[in-house]
């Protein structure tokens, strides 16, 4: 088991480095000098073209990766050209923010996806099911930012019971104001989570085992909670680590619209400015990120299913592949 | 085994309404079973052998499948008059089911003995769980299965190990009556004869009756002591051993042993039965055979014919009353 | 001959026994119904605008009207003014074609690349195969938005850099789609008895493996449409996609936020246009996917 998740961690180093490769590439063709953008207007071409020089600009694009990686691997990932301020520093002061508005997304996800899909699917084609089913398509349906601009209209702006702006300190206000955008961030997920849930319910249903368990004498209730959630499972868990790289976009959108001070809008604010490092630097920061939720998602597999775990003992990481799908 | 009656079925229907039609899987099907004694049950893939079996336990997935009429007697209980409560007493505990593919039947993400130990709490509620578990490694081994398994999962075991372990869960709390709906079908051929050997065994041993699901007439002829035989939904010719094997009256029967190579008989080809059976959301009118059988006449075709006593507990249901 | 001609009639019939299924389903008509509206509703507005030299565009959907500003639906504005005083229904409907048909392009361009990827990768296998689904997991390593913002950030917000950025983000989708029903078709006993006939690989790829992929490709492709409105409506929306005066939906919401509690049409009509479109996008997708495998229908 440890040596199949130090194979997965060795495994993660190429494809980080690609993506830094890549969005390093990409962020490299802004058009713009940076060293103009750090002097301002009134910079002489004499300081500009001596900034360049300091910065390694003129070095080729491969070393001025290369020096990039070194630095991050230093947890170095260079200055904000707006305020010279350590990017690390920033994304390291944001993220907790971002973190706290996803994990909440990812719970109201979970706690009304996944009842709402057991219920549908042992309910099949009941009133009930249909209802679930509808509502959760035009929650799939929905796009985040315009269910956060209604909620704020209606809870914020006209009953006045949550803010619609902002973070709150302390434990309470921190509460009530995370509210609205953990329900605009996690509304979205939960309807993939009780499709999800549900089609693989129903799945699960039709499989001989759960026809043994019946033939137990065990009641609904017993065979669904032990026979059928787990095996329904494992396309749950892949469903909610495949929908948090789903929200870490969303919540740009959900922290504009609420003005929540996470990683989202800083890197939105970077953006508007052409603050290059700063964009480079939360994006490989968010990717790492959702890297590793997606290591977590494998390992979990391996506790629901024993298949699973007896693959990664084997360590055979190929065949793990053909488990999974 | 003795003569007193543990099951009784009385003219069962059971339908499945599907988006292609009503399909008749069950029509007036009636037999019993005696305490201790083994009952096969014969017919082609589709028959509605495993309906029957399912209908007898109540776990026919409604929709589309309904029990639209008849009666199953459990020892004198009404078992279709049950509440679901009272059916959850019966389920694996006096009448229990084995299904035909092991390779399925095992929920993979529990140890097999979770799920032995499972059956054996839900109908033992007050007793411990050191107990439970002693019960259910004594039940491994019975079928052969060492003790030191029992924290596996099923995917570590073979074909023939996972059917063993389905036995055991079936035999758990000891049942008066086992389902067993093809059990060997899905085995190898060596491991066929030994699954059957040690069902007869246990069932001996513990006197429970046994309806025995099967297709093949060999695996009857070495188990049985009664025989029904179920064509299209109904039974065709029911009786015991003896009778099906040496006096079969049903054509269908007579073209189900002609199409056994024999060993003794000198034959240059076999005879199989022509044609296909009807397909079941559209049953012909008369006698569900008469398309495919040598001797059928327009009569035929009239009306079901009723089942008849041929001889003492041998029942027909065919107007020919002659052999062949 | 006899024989070839069977097939085809063979694969027409399943085509029709699926539009057949499809037509049975509500739902999915409904959505295509409403699909088939925006499509008339944008092709109007473009033809508007190539017979009034854009004069009713410029006079209608762009000029401001100050004095009327945030007016509330009316009879001769049934969704109201926005907050310059231009119609909002007038550039709710002129804003279609951005949404609809940038996101159809932008999914064209992806399922072509993805394809070509995808059946290269999984028709030759080995190392091209690697090499190939290596690029596409780093492309799929980045969350998806992340991906069109940061190329968007790049190369600058016009239309054409935001067709890219969503293309490309879509690409990986595609190829894995694609490569999966290659190899599951590629050792299939008639892809070996074409070979043994001499097929070439080219003959191979069109005839047997491209027919087999439409069906999975289809309806992830309309599913995907559904996905790249709305990260065009999301970029827009961040100040990143489409730039105002020119009506799209995302931006007028971007615009909406500042005016909230001003009106609430302006806030409800242009996201209920994302939504209806989106939602005919996905029960159009279901719908396809249980008429062209019902199996795979609950």
């Amino acid at each position: 088991m440890w040596k199949y998740i130090l194979k997965r961690l060795l495994m993660m180093i190429p494809v980080l480095l690609g993506v830094t490769f890549l969005v390093f590439f990409i962020l490299n063709m802004t058009p713009g000098d940076p060293a103009a953008i750090i002097l301002g207007d009134q910079a002489t071409p004499e300081a500009i073209a001596q900034l360049r020089e300091e910065l390694g600009l003129n070095d080729p694009l491969l070393i001025r990766y290369f020096r990039y990686i070194i630095d991050m691997l230093h947890g170095d990932f260079g200055e904000s050209y707006k305020n010279g301020i350590s990017v690390a520093a920033q994304v390291l002061d944001k993220f907790p923010n971002t973190a706290v508005l996803a994990v909440a997304g990812i719970f109201v996800a979970l706690i009304i996806g996944i009842p709402v899909g057991i219920i549908s699917a042992r309910k099949q084609y009941s009133a009930l099911d249909n209802t679930s089913m509808v509502l959760s398509l035009i929650g799939v349906s929905m796009p985040n930012f315009w269910l956060g601009l209604l909620l704020s209209l209606l809870f914020a702006l006209k009953l006045g019971w949550f803010p619609s702006q902002g973070m709150g300190s302390g434990f309470l206000p921190l509460l009530r104001s995370l509210v609205l955008p953990a329900f605009t961030l996690g509304t979205g997920s939960a309807a993939t989570v009780v499709r999800m849930t549900r089609s693989s319910m129903l799945e699960v249903i039709r499989q001989d085992y759960i026809s043994t368990a019946r033939s137990k004498g065990l009641s609904e209730n017993v065979i669904t909670k032990r026979h059928m959630f787990r095996n329904a499972l494992i396309p749950i868990v892949t469903a909610v680590g495949l929908q948090f790289g789903t929200l870490l976009g969303g919540a740009m959108l959900t922290e504009t619209v609420f003005s929540w001070p996470g990683l989202g809008r800083l890197m939105v604010d970077s953006l508007n400015s052409k603050d290059i490092p700063m964009v480079l630097g939360s994006v490989i920061f968010l990717t790492i990120m959702f890297s590793f939720v997606n290591l977590a998602v494998d390992i979990i597999y391996a506790f629901i299913d024993p298949r699973i775990k007896s693959l990664y003992k084997k360590a055979g990481f190929r065949k793990r592949k053909a488990v999974a799908a | 085994m003795s003569d007193k009656e543990l099951l009784r079925i009385e003219n069962l229907e059971i339908r499945y309404e599907t988006d292609d039609g009503v399909v008749k899987a069950l029509n007036d099907v009636s037999l019993y079973v005696n305490e201790g004694e083994t009952l096969g049950l014969v017919g082609e893939t589709g028959a509605g052998k495993t309906t029957l079996a399912k209908g007898i336990l109540r776990l026919i997935q409604t929709p589309p499948g309904h029990i639209v009429g008849g009666k199953v007697f459990y020892d004198g209980k009404d078992v279709l008059s049950m509440t679901e409560q009272e059916m959850h007493q019966i389920r694996g505990n006096a009448i229990s089911m084995v299904f035909q593919d092991p390779m399925t039947s095992l929920n993979p993400v529990m140890t097999v003995g979770e799920q032995i130990e499972e059956v054996i709490a839900v109908h033992n509620p007050d007793i411990g769980k050191e107990e439970i578990r002693a019960r259910a490694i004594a039940m491994l081994g019975r079928v052969g299965i060492s003790a030191d398994r029992i924290d596996e999962y099923p995917h570590q075991f073979s074909g023939g190990m996972k059917q063993r372990v389905i036995i055991a869960i079936a035999l758990a709390c000891n049942p008066k009556l086992l389902l067993a709906d093809e059990p060997t079908t899905a085995l190898d051929v060596t491991i066929q004869a030994q699954v059957l050997e040690m069902i007869r065994k246990l069932k001996n041993e513990m006197n429970t009756a046994m309806i025995l699901i099967s297709h093949d007439l060999g695996v009857v002829a070495q188990t049985c002591d009664r025989v029904a035989i179920i064509y299209a939904g109904r039974i065709v010719e029911t009786g015991n051993l003896y009778d099906i094997f040496k006096n079969p009256q049903h054509p269908y029967t007579v073209g189900l042993l002609d199409s056994i190579p024999s060993l003794t008989k000198e034959t240059k080809r076999l005879n199989p039965i022509k044609g296909l059976m009807p397909d079941p959301t559209n049953l012909p009118s008369g006698c569900p055979f008469a398309p495919r059988c040598n001797y059928a006449s327009s009569e035929c075709s009239a009306a079901v014919p009723e089942l008849e006593e041929s001889g003492s507990g041998h029942f027909v249901r065919c107007i020919r009353k002659e052999g062949r | 001959m006899k024989k070839a001609a069977a097939e085809k009639n063979r694969q027409r019939s399943l085509w029709m026994e699926a539009w057949r299924r499809l037509r049975k389903n509500k739902l999915a008509m409904t959505g295509l119904g409403f699909i088939l509206l925006l499509v008339v509703l944008a092709l109007f507005t473009i033809a508007v605008d190539i017979i009034t030299h854009n004069s009713f565009y410029d006079n209608h959907v762009i000029k401001q009207n100050l004095r009327l500003r945030l007016q509330g639906p009316s009879k001769e504005h049934i969704f109201g003014l926005d907050e310059f005083g231009r119609d909002i229904f007038l550039r709710v409907i002129w804003a279609i074609r951005y949404s609809l048909f940038m996101g159809t392009v932008a999914i064209g361009i992806s399922v072509v690349i993805g394809s070509i990827l995808g059946a290269i990768a999984g028709f030759y296998g080995k190392i091209v195969d690697n090499v190939i689904m290596r690029i596409m997991d780093i492309f799929l390593a980045i969350p998806s938005m992340l991906l069109a913002l940061a190329i968007v950030a790049a190369f600058g917000t016009s239309l054409t850099n935001l067709l890219l950025a969503i293309a490309i983000s879509y690409v990986p989708t595609f190829a894995r789609t694609v490569r999966a029903s290659v190899l599951t078709v590629k050792d299939q006993e008639y892809i070996e008895a074409a070979r043994a006939l001499g097929a070439s690989d080219v003959r191979i790829i069109g005839k047997y493996i491209i027919p087999n992929c439409l069906a999975p490709l289809i309806v992830q492709a309309s599913l995907g449409v559904a996905g790249a409105i709305l990260s065009i409506a999301g970029l827009s929306f961040l100040g990143l996609g489409i730039q105002p005066p020119t009506p799209e939906w995302g931006s007028m919401l971007s615009n909406a936020r500042s005016y909230i509690r001003d009106g609430w049409h302006i806030t409800v009509i242009p996201g209920l246009m994302i939504m209806l479109t989106i939602l005919s996008l996905n029960v159009l997708g279901d719908g396809l996917r249980d008429a062209l495998d019902p199996r795979l229908k609950n």
